[in-house]
């Protein structure tokens, strides 16, 4: 991914927060991020991955994230800074605050 | 609270905009000749107007002129247009200027009545942002099938093209008449070749867009309020609207009012009954109003009907006001059956990209619309509720979290039509060849 400079894992320091980020539009529903990630990466019963965006940090799990996205064959997966935004911002909308009749 | 300052433009159910407009004199975008006279002239527009704000002003000047008056973006995403522009001005490479006026939105008609009336305006603005950024090209993302829109933008470009005035050079592009066609990332894609589908990309259009240009894309609202904003100053825009959103909002009146396509202009402070009773007809607060377009909140009518008709006050209530829609749900009408139609349509548009959309949608439409024929379970409504919490903020772009967002606003909102179907009953309404109160913006479409 363009937004990201250096590989991390590797050239990154190790207390560098990474999370995963899906192309929604790329994922055809393989699966095998899940298997190669099962801790940050779930499958929906259609078989689509969902994927937990919370920073990755521990070695062991950057490790295994960045296996689930060499694995994609899709391509659809990335690690990327933890605080970088995707667009568009619409996307994250914060939930409604429930206004009653 | 003071006096509403309302100005309201009727629309005719043959599409055709009428006037019926109070105190002309606080109208912005609206304000000038009669609506039955068509689309203004550059003429007159300049008569009226004066010169374009931007002649004569530094980009960096005009930058800071927007940012000081603090548009936002009209089209939904209410981001602030001034944020846009620096990222596109500082960007290497010449930027493009795109004005969005596919208007998508079933039953939205505000980018329809500005474009047809006012479209010097709309391009006014779309000039001073050019020159804002120092872009060479001007692209209007348009439908052919909106033939009044296109004629009065066709004519405005022929009408500057003949005049001295026209500096940058600007053109009309026909996109295809779909939903999701008009999101951001879809016509950035489909102006630099590809299909009109969302894409999730790593760069905002600003920085990369129409062929790897910084590209200022926004909604035709936004740069009509630029131009006003270009000539005659941030001080003198702020006096409308509120600190949060400044300037003016066109909101159309759809559904169970005088004359579904109203469009109102809301200048000062106003609550949601003061546009309906000046403009839609309204006497009493409705069953619901459905607020910010199809993919907006359910608002049931006695909260809808004191809450402030306002950008940013709405929002902070977690409503978005969007596109501007507000359609009205009449006491007789079934607020589950309406939402099991709109969501039918709505699953029909999806791009067929991303799993989740493509699959999720059309499950939750079956489901909901089982609902509606009271063949529902309890056990279903809470898969309602679980799909439509697994399809939301996944996919390429908005459109499953805004189908997820209209589902659960529903269900919280019609929660006693709920229980009535749930049980089997039939729905007072849901018998199939009442007039639904969306039907005819949805059948214009097609």
């Amino acid at each position: 991914m363009r937004a990201l400079s250096g590989r991390p894992g590797r050239s990154g320091s190790p207390t560098a927060a990474y999370r995963l980020l899906l192309d929604g539009a790329r994922c055809d529903g393989h699966g095998i991020c899940s298997i190669r990630c099962p801790e940050r990466v779930a499958l929906d019963e259609w078989g689509f991955a969902v994927v937990d965006a919370t920073p990755v940090s521990s070695p062991t799990s950057l490790d295994r994230a960045r296996r689930a996205c060499r694995a994609c064959p899709a391509g659809a997966l990335d690690l990327v800074a933890a605080d970088w935004a995707p667009s568009p911002p619409e996307v994250t909308r914060s939930r409604r605050r429930r206004a009653r009749r | 609270m003071t006096a509403p300052l309302l100005d309201a433009v009727g629309t005719t159910r043959a599409r055709r905009p009428a006037f019926g407009v109070a105190g002309d004199a606080v109208a912005r975008l609206l304000s000038g000749p009669d609506a039955r006279s068509g689309p203004e002239s550059y003429e007159s527009h300049l008569a009226r107007l004066g010169p374009p704000g931007h002649h004569g002003r530094r980009p960096d000047e005009l930058r800071a002129l927007v940012r000081d008056s603090g548009v936002l973006g009209r089209g939904g995403g209410e981001f602030p247009i001034a944020r846009k522009l620096d990222l596109a001005a500082t960007t290497l490479g010449t930027p493009v200027v795109v004005v969005n006026a596919s208007e998508g939105e079933p039953a939205s008609r505000k980018d329809a009545v500005l474009v047809g009336l006012r479209p010097h305006l709309v391009l006014d603005g779309a000039e001073a942002v050019a020159s804002a950024v120092g872009a060479d090209e001007i692209l209007v993302y348009v439908h052919r099938e909106r033939t009044a829109m296109c004629r009065s933008l066709e004519r405005a470009l022929l009408e500057r093209r003949i005049s001295d005035l026209d500096a940058v050079p600007a053109r009309l592009v026909d996109g295809p008449d779909r939903y999701v066609a008009g999101e951001a990332s879809a016509v950035v894609r489909f102006l630099s070749g590809g299909p009109a589908a969302p894409r999730r990309s790593a760069l905002t259009p600003a920085a990369s867009g129409v062929r790897n240009r910084p590209t200022v894309l926004s909604n035709a609202e936004t740069y009509a309020h630029v131009a006003l904003a270009a000539r005659f100053g941030a001080q003198w825009f702020a006096e409308a609207g509120s600190p949060g959103c400044p300037g003016s909002t066109l909101v159309t009146l759809a559904g169970d009012v005088a004359v579904p396509g109203t469009v109102v202009e809301v200048v000062g402070p106003t609550t949601f009954s003061d546009a309906l009773e000046a403009c839609g007809g309204l006497v009493r607060p409705p069953q619901a109003v459905l607020v910010g377009g199809y993919e907006g909140s359910w608002l049931g009518g006695s909260v809808a009907w004191s809450a402030p008709l306002d950008r940013h006050a709405l929002g902070h209530s977690g409503v978005r006001l969007g596109c501007g829609l507000v359609a009205v749900l009449a006491e007789e009408r079934c607020g589950i059956a309406e939402t099991a139609r709109i969501v039918r349509w709505l699953a029909g548009e999806t791009a067929g990209q991303c799993g989740p959309c493509a699959l999720g949608l059309p499950a939750i439409a079956s489901l909901l619309g089982a609902l509606a024929d009271g063949r529902a379970r309890r056990s279903d409504v809470r898969e309602i509720h679980r799909l439509a919490a697994s399809v939301r903020g996944r996919g390429a772009c908005g459109h499953p979290t805004g189908v997820s967002e209209v589902v659960e606003s529903a269900l919280d909102t019609f929660s006693e039509e709920l229980h009535r179907h749930v049980r089997g009953r039939a729905c007072h309404a849901s018998g199939a060849g009442l007039p639904l109160p969306l039907a005819a913006a949805e059948g214009s479409r097609r």
